[in-house]
Formats: C-alpha cells, sequence, structure tokens
C-alpha cells in the first residue's frame, strides 16, 4: 500500500486548515495527533463507544471509523470548538451543573451527540435524547444526569 | 447548584466539581492525550491465540526486517530482565508470573512477544508478521474443570489448580445447622464480567539510564501498588520509580491489578534506552479486563420463625491463569468470605473460600468485588425461606436486620457496626417504591401491553473504609494497608495544595478534598488545589478502592488542615493580640471571634509564617505553613441501604427491561451529595448490566467469544430508568469525619434487586434463579420455553 501522504484541505471548529495525512491513517488519529486536538477520545476503534464522535458537516460521525482523507473539503467541529476562552457553551454548562460526568473520557463524544441533536431537535423529549445518544457509551455516570442535562438546555433556550 | 453554604461551609454541599471544566473543554489528560517524550517507540504484543500450549518457535524475521520496526522481544528475553513476580501458593510455594509466557501459554491473548515500533500504525503491521508455532495442550476452562481430581494443572509444581484457600468457623456453627428446622442452600454464580472503562489501558515507560530512573505514566488506579511491583520486578529502588496517573478514564475497580504489559513495557524501556507507549485498544481490553467468575455455595439455617441461626458459605473464585495481586491469590476468594452477613444478624457463620486458575484471562477485582454476588445468595435464600414459612419477605428480612438496639454489633467477622439505620432504609424504601402494594396488584401478572411485571427487593450492607487492624485481621498485611496520606501547604501567598494518596479515575477527589481541605483552613474553596497523581509528590497510601477513599484520605485531609489551621491561629493571636482560642478562620482571615473587624487574612498570616514580610512570628513557631498526616480508619463502616427494582419482562421474547428503581441509602456524613449519588447511580447501571446483560464468556476450548462492544454489550440510555435516591445520614461513630464509602453498595444491591423482581415477574413459573445474566433465551428457559 502506498503511504504517500495526500494534503488534505477542511475547516476545522470554523477555521479554514490544511494537513497532509498517509492514505491509511484514521480521522480520530489525524485529529488528535495530527491536528493536536486531543479532546476527541477513542474509545474502541470499531464503532461501538461513541467517544470519538465529532460532527462532519454538521452530522455526528465516528471518527475512528472514517480516514482522514474522507475529510476532503469537510467542516469538522470537535469538542474544542463547543466553549470560548471565556465561558462554556450552555451545554457544557448543563453537563456541569448536572454532574452528567465522572471520568470525562466519553464526555467530549456526548457533547458532541447531544449538541447534533439539540441543533436538529431545539427541545427534545426525553425519549428523543435517550434515542440520540443511545450509541453513546459511558460506563461512570449511569446516564440520567446525561439526559437531565440536554433538557436544561432545551429549557433554558425557551426562557 | 450552589457553590457553597452562605455560611462559608463547603462540606455536605453539591459544589460543582472542580475537574469539569477542563474536561468539558476538551482538555483532560489521558494517556494518550499527553506530550509524547522525544525518540518515543511505540509498543505492542503478539498475544496467544491458544488457550493452553507449548511455545514451539516463534519466528519475528519478517516482522524484524520491516522498515519502521526496531525490535522483536520475546518471553525469554524479558524473563532475563527481570524478576517474576512470586504469589504465595498452598504448600508453601510460590506461584511464578513472567509478564510475557516463557515456553507455555496459559490463556488466549497472554503477550507472547512484544514489538517496538517507529509509529501505530507499522506496529499493527509487525505484530501481524510474528509467526508462533504452538502445540496445544489440554486447557482448563472453568471452575468445574480445574477442580477435578484427574485436571491438566496448569502449572507443574503445584500440586492441584486450587491456588487459595482459607477456612473460619465460628464454633458450633454445624452443629446449630445439625439441629435447624429448615436450611435453604444452593449455588450462585455469576458470569465473569469485563470492567469497560472507557479509557483503556497504557502506559509511557521513559527509563533514563544515567539516573537510573523510571518515569511510568500510566493509568494505575493504585501508583503506589504498581510502583512497588514495578520496581521489585526490576530490581530497582522505589525511589527511582516514579508512576505519573494522570486523567485516567475509569477503572471499576480492574486497574487496580498491575498488569504484564506495564512491567514488560518499563524493562523494555530499560533495555533499550528508548521511552516506549503502549495503549491497549478495546479487543485487547475485553480480552484480557476480567473480574468476578465466582459460584458460591451458600447454606441459610432458620428457625420456624424465620430467623437465622446460621450462615455457611463456600465461595470458589476463577481467577484466570495466575493471580493479578502479587501478595495473595485470594483476594475475591477471602473477600468473599468476609461479606456474606451483610445487614443481618448471623450468630453461626462459617466459611470455605478458594480459587482456583484456568485457562482464562487473569481477573482483578470488580466493583462490589464478592459482595454481589453474596448478597444476591442471601437475599435469594431469605425469600425461599419466607416462601416455605408463609412470612411476608419483607417481615422475614426486617427480623434479622441489625438494629440500632443491637449497636454496637459484632458480626460473625469481628467487624463491628457503629450505625444501623438499616430499619429506616427499608421502611422508606418501601414507602418510595409502594413495595406492598405494587406486590398485591401488580406482581406477575400480565399488564395490558402483554409484559409480566415484577419488583424485586434486597437489603445490604457494604464494608467500607478497612482500616489496618481489619486488614491485618484478615491476613492481608501487603501493600494494601489501610491508612491514607494527605500534605497539605500553603503556599507563601496564602493558597493551598493538598497531595493526597489516593488517585482518582472520575470520582471526584479534586472537588470534594478540596471542600474538606476549605473548610478546614478557612480558605474559599477556589484557592485550594488537589494534586493525587504523581507519586513524587503524594504522600504514601493504600490508594482508592473498596470505598475507601472518603474516609482513608478525607480523615488524613481534616488532620492535616486541622493542624495548619492551629498553627494559623497561634499566629493570628499573636498579631491580633488574642488568645488562639478565640481565632476563627473563615473565607480567607482569621478573625477574633464576636470582633469580626479584628481580622488578619490568611495570606498575611502565610507571609508572616514564611518569614517573607515583617509580620512577628510567635516565640518557637517553626517556620512554614505546611503538615503531612495520615489516617488510619480504627475499624471498617458499614454503609447500608435497601434497593427496589421493578421489572417488566416480555413473555415473548424474555426481554427484561427495568421500569423504576429506588435506593434508600446510608454512607455516613455526606461530602458531596451529588458525587455520592453519581457514585450509587453509577454503580446501580453497572448492576443492570451484569444482571442482565453482560458476560465475558469463554467457548469450552477457552476462547474468549465477546472481544467487541458488540458482543460485549453495556448499558446504554436506553436501558436504565428513573433511579430514585434518597439518603439517610447516620455519620460514622468510628471515622474521622463521619464518612463511610459509597463507591460499591450501588453495585452489591442492584443485582439481588434485580433478580429478585425477574422472580416476582416470573412467579408462575417459580424459577430458582442461581445465576445471570437474564439475557433473553435464559429467561425463556426460565418460562420453560425452549
Amino acid at each position: 500500500m502506498s503511504d504517500t501522504p495526500t494534503r488534505i484541505q477542511f475547516s476545522i471548529n470554523g477555521t479554514g486548515a490544511a494537513a497532509e495525512a498517509e492514505p491509511r491513517m484514521l480521522l480520530a488519529d489525524f485529529i488528535r495527533h495530527r491536528l493536536g486536538l486531543t479532546g476527541t477520545h477513542v474509545g474502541c476503534a470499531h464503532g461501538a463507544c461513541g467517544a470519538c464522535t465529532v460532527l462532519v458537516d454538521g452530522r455526528p460521525a465516528r471518527s475512528c471509523l472514517m480516514f482522514a482523507i474522507q475529510a476532503q473539503g469537510a467542516d469538522i467541529s470537535t469538542v474544542e470548538g463547543l466553549a470560548s476562552d471565556s465561558s462554556l457553551s450552555a451545554l457544557q454548562d448543563e453537563f456541569r451543573n448536572h454532574h452528567a460526568l465522572q471520568c470525562g473520557f466519553c464526555t467530549p463524544g456526548m457533547l458532541m451527540s447531544a449538541s447534533a441533536l439539540l441543533t436538529e431537535n431545539p427541545d427534545p423529549s426525553e425519549e428523543e435524547i435517550r434515542r440520540a445518544l443511545a450509541g453513546n457509551l459511558c460506563r461512570c455516570t449511569g446516564y440520567n444526569n446525561i439526559v437531565r442535562a440536554v433538557k436544561a438546555v432545551a429549557v433554558r433556550r425557551r426562557k | 447548584m450552589k457553590e457553597a453554604k452562605e455560611t462559608g461551609c463547603y462540606t455536605g454541599v453539591a459544589v460543582r466539581r472542580r475537574e469539569d471544566e477542563r474536561f468539558l473543554r476538551g482538555q483532560g489528560r489521558y494517556i494518550d492525550d499527553l506530550p509524547e517524550p522525544s525518540g518515543l517507540l511505540y509498543l505492542g504484543f503478539v498475544r496467544s491465540t491458544h488457550a493452553h500450549a507449548a511455545i514451539r518457535s516463534i519466528n519475528a524475521e519478517s516482522a524484524r526486517a520491516l522498515p519502521g520496526v526496531t525490535s522483536v522481544v520475546t518471553g525469554a528475553d524479558l524473563a532475563a530482565w527481570t524478576i517474576p513476580m512470586a504469589t504465595p501458593a498452598p504448600d508453601g510455594k510460590k506461584l511464578l508470573r513472567h509478564n510475557m509466557a516463557v515456553e507455555r501459554v496459559r490463556y488466549v491473548a497472554e503477550p507472547v512477544a512484544a514489538v517496538l515500533a517507529a509509529n501505530p500504525y507499522l506496529l499493527e503491521d509487525a505484530l501481524e508478521l510474528v509467526e508462533v508455532d504452538y502445540d496445544p495442550l489440554t486447557p482448563v476452562v472453568s471452575i468445574a474443570d480445574a477442580r477435578k481430581a484427574d485436571a491438566p494443572r496448569l502449572y507443574d509444581y503445584l500440586s492441584s489448580n486450587i491456588v487459595f484457600e482459607a477456612k473460619y468457623a465460628i464454633p458450633g456453627t454445624d452443629e446449630a445447622f445439625a439441629k435447624a428446622p429448615h436450611v435453604f442452600a444452593d449455588t450462585f454464580s455469576s458470569t465473569r464480567l469485563s470492567g469497560v472503562a472507557m479509557e483503556t489501558r497504557g502506559f509511557i515507560a521513559s527509563f533514563e539510564k544515567g539516573r537510573n530512573n523510571l518515569t511510568l505514566w500510566s493509568t494505575a488506579h493504585l501508583p503506589h501498588k504498581e510502583r512497588w511491583e514495578v520496581a521489585d520486578a526490576l530490581g530497582l529502588a522505589e525511589k527511582n520509580v516514579r508512576i505519573i496517573s494522570p486523567d485516567v478514564g475509569g477503572s471499576f475497580g480492574l486497574k487496580t491489578s498491575t498488569f504484564p504489559e506495564v512491567v514488560a513495557g518499563a524493562a523494555i524501556s530499560r533495555r533499550f534506552g528508548r521511552p516506549v507507549k503502549w495503549l491497549q485498544d478495546r479487543q485487547e481490553d475485553l480480552a484480557v479486563m476480567h473480574g468476578r467468575d465466582f459460584q458460591f455455595h451458600i447454606e441459610l439455617a432458620v428457625d420456624d420463625n424465620g430467623l437465622i441461626l446460621g450462615v455457611r458459605n463456600t465461595p470458589v473464585v476463577n481467577i484466570g491463569a495466575y493471580p493479578m495481586w502479587v501478595t495473595t491469590a485470594g483476594l475475591d476468594a477471602a473477600g468473599a468470605g468476609h461479606h456474606m452477613m451483610g445487614p443481618y444478624k448471623v450468630k453461626h457463620y462459617a466459611y470455605h473460600a478458594m480459587s482456583v486458575v484456568t485457562n482464562t484471562a487473569p481477573t482483578s477485582s470488580v466493583r462490589g468485588v464478592g459482595a454481589p454476588i453474596c448478597s444476591f445468595g442471601m437475599e435469594s435464600l431469605l425469600t425461599r425461606a419466607a416462601e416455605k414459612l408463609g412470612i411476608d419477605p419483607v417481615e422475614i428480612r426486617r427480623r434479622n436486620l441489625i438494629k440500632k438496639e443491637d449497636l454496637p454489633y459484632k458480626n460473625a467477622v469481628n467487624v463491628t457496626h457503629d450505625t444501623a439505620s438499616n430499619v429506616e432504609c427499608l421502611d422508606r424504601a418501601l414507602e418510595r417504591s409502594g413495595f406492598m402494594e405494587f406486590r398485591k396488584t401488580q406482581s406477575g401478572k400480565p399488564g395490558r401491553d402483554g409484559k409480566l411485571r415484577g419488583i424485586g427487593l434486597a437489603c445490604m450492607a457494604d464494608h467500607t473504609g478497612q482500616g489496618t487492624s481489619v486488614t491485618r485481621s484478615r491476613g492481608q498485611a501487603s501493600r494494601w494497608p489501610g491508612y491514607d496520606g494527605a500534605l497539605i501547604k500553603i503556599e507563601p501567598d496564602g493558597k493551598a495544595v493538598v497531595h493526597v494518596s489516593v488517585a482518582s479515575q472520575g470520582q471526584g477527589h479534586e472537588t470534594v478534598f478540596a471542600q474538606l481541605a476549605a473548610d478546614g483552613l478557612g480558605l474559599s474553596i477556589g484557592d485550594v488545589t488537589v494534586e493525587a497523581a504523581d507519586t513524587a509528590s503524594v504522600p504514601f497510601g493504600t490508594g482508592a478502592g473498596a470505598s475507601r477513599a472518603a474516609v482513608a484520605a478525607g480523615g488524613a485531609v481534616i488532620k492535616a488542615s486541622t493542624r495548619i489551621a492551629e498553627k494559623m491561629k497561634r499566629i493570628a493571636g499573636h498579631m491580633l493580640e488574642a488568645s488562639p482560642g478565640d481565632i476563627v478562620l473563615s473565607e480567607g482571615k482569621a478573625f477574633v471571634t464576636g470582633v469580626p473587624n479584628l481580622a488578619v487574612t490568611i495570606a498575611k498570616i502565610a507571609e508572616t509564617a514564611y518569614m517573607i514580610g515583617t509580620g512577628q512570628m510567635p516565640k518557637d513557631e517553626t517556620i512554614g505553613l505546611d503538615a503531612l498526616e495520615y489516617y488510619d480508619p480504627p475499624s471498617s463502616s458499614y454503609a447500608m441501604g435497601t434497593h427496589v427494582a421493578q421489572v417488566a419482562v416480555d413473555p415473548g421474547t424474555g426481554l427484561v427491561t427495568v421500569e423504576r428503581y429506588y435506593v434508600v441509602h446510608d454512607c455516613g456524613r455526606v461530602l458531596n451529595p451529588s458525587i455520592v449519588e453519581g457514585q450509587i447511580v453509577g454503580a446501580i447501571v453497572q448492576g443492570i448490566g451484569a444482571a442482565l446483560m453482560e458476560g465475558a464468556r469463554y467457548s469450552e476450548d477457552g476462547q474468549p467469544l465477546s472481544t467487541t462492544l458488540l458482543d460485549y454489550t453495556i448499558p446504554t440510555t436506553l436501558d436504565v430508568p428513573e433511579i430514585v435516591v434518597d439518603h439517610i445520614e447516620t455519620p460514622s461513630t468510628f471515622t474521622l469525619g463521619g464518612m463511610k464509602g459509597a463507591g460499591e453498595s450501588g453495585a452489591v444491591g442492584s443485582v439481588p434487586a434485580i433478580i429478585l423482581a425477574v422472580a416476582d415477574a416470573l412467579s408462575a413459573h417459580k424459577p430458582k434463579i442461581t445465576t445471570m445474566p437474564l439475557t433473553p433465551s435464559t429467561v425463556l428457559s426460565l418460562m420453560g420455553v425452549r
């Protein structure tokens, strides 16, 4: 297999960028080790745990199941793009308020899935939240505080 | 959620977690997020594909020839660079663990060779090129296989596969059984679990030849224990090994073990003079990170009124191919002997605990250790006894629970219960769950949706915060002593750093210990930082685990902050011309009681203590503001609670859904209600997994069958009901601060509550449920459907 790198142009958290990736480099590794954005975590590398979830053109994607070259021209969002320098986003803030994280390893993927849900459906029901997050595993919290945190964002937006 | 009570008291308040902001921003620093040292090589392991085989040959030529591959190391190479870990075995012998297989493999996924490569992708290529030729041997997989008289022995130098045995009996136990009018008995088992921490294990090992120093950034749950074990295996002094556990993504007990890869990695780094990095992939994790492979034969003797006359327990633990703790092969087995009585009064008790080795992955303790299966057995047998004797199942529990009037109650393994809100927990759980009404109207009956409903109740007590006296009485004196340490320093600017000997894997230590220290020192919590990660800077201690950090490290933080506070009061008294006894520390200031204007800031006191200002110290006062204290809990303290689970069973598919869950819980003084509730709920959901879906299964020839998260399923958002948590807060009379542990009790009570709820739903079929998980096919077979 050729290991000749390809130059990829993309946008990361709203900023245009370009970098090289070997043909078989996973998008997760590219984001983490080539771009240095280590907030996106790899929990299983077989598409089952959701820890590596990022948004590709606004839709949640498992960056462990994509090659970096598939992101040619794509608009990629990662957890690092959620907060401003000074303050957390409403979703991050409600995660903190509701103790929706313990070890924090699954949290970035969980935030990205929840953020995609809230963009698509600003006022989801509990059932809709549970379905949208069913592909993101968490072993610490038991999930209920995560569901409450997402719900609280919707309530906060309604006010 | 409030940041603090108006009184300035943080302890007991749901203070928002101080670790959260970095995690939420994606700035957590787990092993694979750390900057990589220059010259780093990536390490991977060729693993056995056989459960039991002799190694004929290893051919690594094509792997070595691959550009980018630095070296291939075999088990024989590693054996020459390390000292095997030796665990006491019967007949005064030692069971020797090599950290990579030498001549013989004993489980699928045992490391056989290690490859070093320039990048992780090349490493994967190279691992596939190493050829190992095996001569298969007969594998021993199950407890039953291992105990057969003619079973193949895993270790030729041991007389059998039973590598640990412990017996204990209160005199008169057998006689009590012989005379008892009713004896109920069965064998209760668990299917082996995998821990599935979201972050798999990993490390960066960096050996500096010139200084003879090893630095190990590791997912270690017990950094000091890992330091000792690695130092011992490499023949280094402990002072020359530094373990740094950065942010760690969950453990649930599994990462307390020092696994073979970390010892191999440290030795390889020393040998080649290069830093090496290893990350476990999820398939490896699911193949080797196992625990709770138990078969407990439990007997319960009761009188005509359902009062317990005696209990006998024969716990057998499949520990896999070798013990993971160097000091004992019986950690789980002995624990099962110890944890059997739970919240009940048991006068006569005996156990005969044993561990067997098999050709399966070595196991570690999983959250709850033996207690969930002890509780499963006890609650099931009490339920059967109630039915046979015509006593209400709640009433039989109530009659046997340890009550306030029994205090102090010394149990059958000589541990004293200091508080007992068992009856209050039970009553409140009955009230909140509507248990009695549900049983009358819905139990075992199909609802409109055709599903059968059931409700299950379990009373439980969890042994927490064990101090050295109990550890020693259990014969476990080792690198698991029982105390913990805290080193607190107020820096010259008046702000504090707290170093604790317990590392966190997500439990919120940076918050709770800051709460205790801020209150003890009279500082704003924003001026207190907690550090726990580095053996070079934290005091020695036992470490988190067995529900002990809040008790042991919490006590140490209280002691150290009290000592510094006393010194600050002496200095402030001198500065304000008041008696130290009249000084109050609060909100960063020291003031005279009743005269809040007569005050000096803690910053000023620190300046004085470090003699960097012009303030005068009292005569004979020492320089500085720091204190190192250890706290050794005088005993253990039992946390307790009642769990109620309500389930629906689909009679067509056999699928069980937990629909409602209630727990009323008493873990003594609560430091942070939000964190305690998070621990309890998280553990209950792990119990849902264990009871209904999880199983790290093996084929008959010892091949692991669930090495992806599609085969080993854990609960998702869709498997978890509303979980109502209610606290009764009875401060421990034994522990400094009144805390008891909260980490494991959720995992203990949930297993019996859920299983008894399923049994209740299926009551028409009179099922005797003795194992788990209750997968749909198991449930259908309990219903007589094949």
